[in-house]
């Protein structure tokens, strides 16, 4: 019977000298190989999370100068928005408006009413019927008034007929809008972009506009004990 | 001490297996500086990253702090870029408001002899009642609109002469 060893010590000297060497090279390529894979790998996460930081402090640094840019540009403007396109309806401060600038213009306002209002995606409309008697110009030079507006309007139809020799009666309808607030700001990390020109343009229109001098209502007065007149 | 090598010399290994030996174990050698200098470097440059990671972590978290001390600014911009948007879909809608200038620089053609009697007006056309009591006026006026260029289209509905009011003019205009 053979011994359990016998093939162990059938191997030649030959393999013997060079069996050694190999396996020592061999376990120290596939060290070597699976160290670099496993550390580069490593390097290059490291790499991916140095560059995603990098760009977030970029977009961060950038939307604070836009924030610190803005803040004092926009902090005056920012109530001429509201009024412009106001977040519920703007019928009632319309025909304020109307009713300010006909009468400034020397024009005779008649059947004022308002439709009902429609909306379409996120902006509602509502149209404002009325007649205008006065003379081309007046109505004319309302009609141009009514792009001074706050809140924004515009002109959807204008009927104009000769009541006089200098007398027109003019029926005109107005279009009111408003708009939902936006219920989110964007998240920290997301890029804030600047203002464009025709942003700007549109900002430096709107600041423009005349807003309704509504009557401001005064805090209540603190109440005192009323005095008995029977006493 | 003299070495005794017992092996019968048929049974010995060749000569140059030893260099092949020796030269396998210089290669592994090799390897080994190779592998212990690169593992060397790549902790290097790991605790170099983790250091640098930890930096741009803190200045994030800065930065993050300061944007968010900025909250109603941001508000404020995004509510003005709502507020632009929808003001810009309004002000893109064909009205008569676009058109105001162009019905007002129609009324430039008119001189003493011509006047409006009446006028309609939507977003893409006008429709307009005009007399004139000089044959020249009304002329010098239908000229005036065909060569103003400012409508699309002019359609002459109806002229007609009264001699209460002289001539009548209704007039169909396309805008632009």
């Amino acid at each position: 019977m053979k011994n359990k060893y016998s093939q162990f010590k059938a191997v030649s000297p030959e393999i013997k000298i060079l069996l050694v060497p190999i396996v020592t090279f061999l376990g120290m390529a596939i060290l070597l190989i699976f160290s670099l894979r496993f550390g580069l790998t490593k390097i290059s996460s490291q790499g991916n999370e140095i560059k995603n930081l990098e760009k977030n402090i970029n977009i961060l640094k950038q939307k604070e100068q836009v924030l610190m840019k803005v803040k004092d540009a926009l902090a005056n403007d920012i109530m001429f928005f509201s009024a412009a396109l106001p977040d519920s309806n703007s019928v009632l401060p319309i025909i304020y408006q109307i009713k300010t600038f006909s009468f400034n213009s020397g024009l005779v306002i008649d059947n004022l009413k308002s439709a009902s209002e429609s909306k379409a995606k996120n902006l509602s409309k509502a149209d404002i019927n009325f007649d205008l008697i006065g003379n081309l110009a007046s109505i004319f030079s309302f009609l141009e008034t009514t792009q001074t507006f706050s809140p924004i309007v515009t002109i959807e139809s204008l009927e104009l007929s000769q009541q006089g020799a200098m007398l027109f009666n003019a029926k005109i309808t107005l279009r009111g809008y408003w708009s939902p607030l936006p219920k989110r700001i964007p998240s920290v990390g997301q890029q804030l972009k600047d203002f464009s020109d025709e942003e700007m343009d549109i900002i430096s229109k709107i600041s423009k506009l005349t807003v309704p001098a509504f009557v401001s209502i005064s805090p209540m007065q603190e109440q005192t004990e009323r005095e008995n007149p029977f006493e | 001490m003299a070495k005794i090598d017992l092996l019968p010399k048929e049974l010995a290994p060749k000569k140059n297996l030893y260099k092949i030996a020796d030269i396998v174990t210089k290669i592994a050698y090799a390897l080994g500086g190779i592998l212990f200098i690169s593992i060397i470097v790549l902790v290097i440059i790991f605790i170099l990253n983790l250091g640098n990671i930890k930096n741009l972590k803190s200045e994030e978290k800065d930065s993050q702090e300061r944007v968010k001390s900025y909250e109603q600014t941001e508000q404020q911009i995004t509510l003005a870029k709502d507020r632009i948007a929808s003001i810009k879909e309004i002000w893109a809608m064909k009205n008569i408001t676009t058109s105001l200038t162009k019905i007002m620089d129609f009324f430039t053609f008119f001189d003493e002899n011509i006047s409006l009697k009446n006028l309609k007006a939507t977003s893409s056309n006008i429709e307009m009642s005009i007399d004139s009591v000089s044959a020249n006026s009304t002329t010098i006026f239908l000229g005036k609109i065909i060569s103003s260029k400012i409508f699309d289209s002019v359609i002459l509905k109806t002229f007609s002469f009264n001699p209460s009011y002289g001539f009548r003019i209704v007039l169909e205009l396309t805008l632009k």
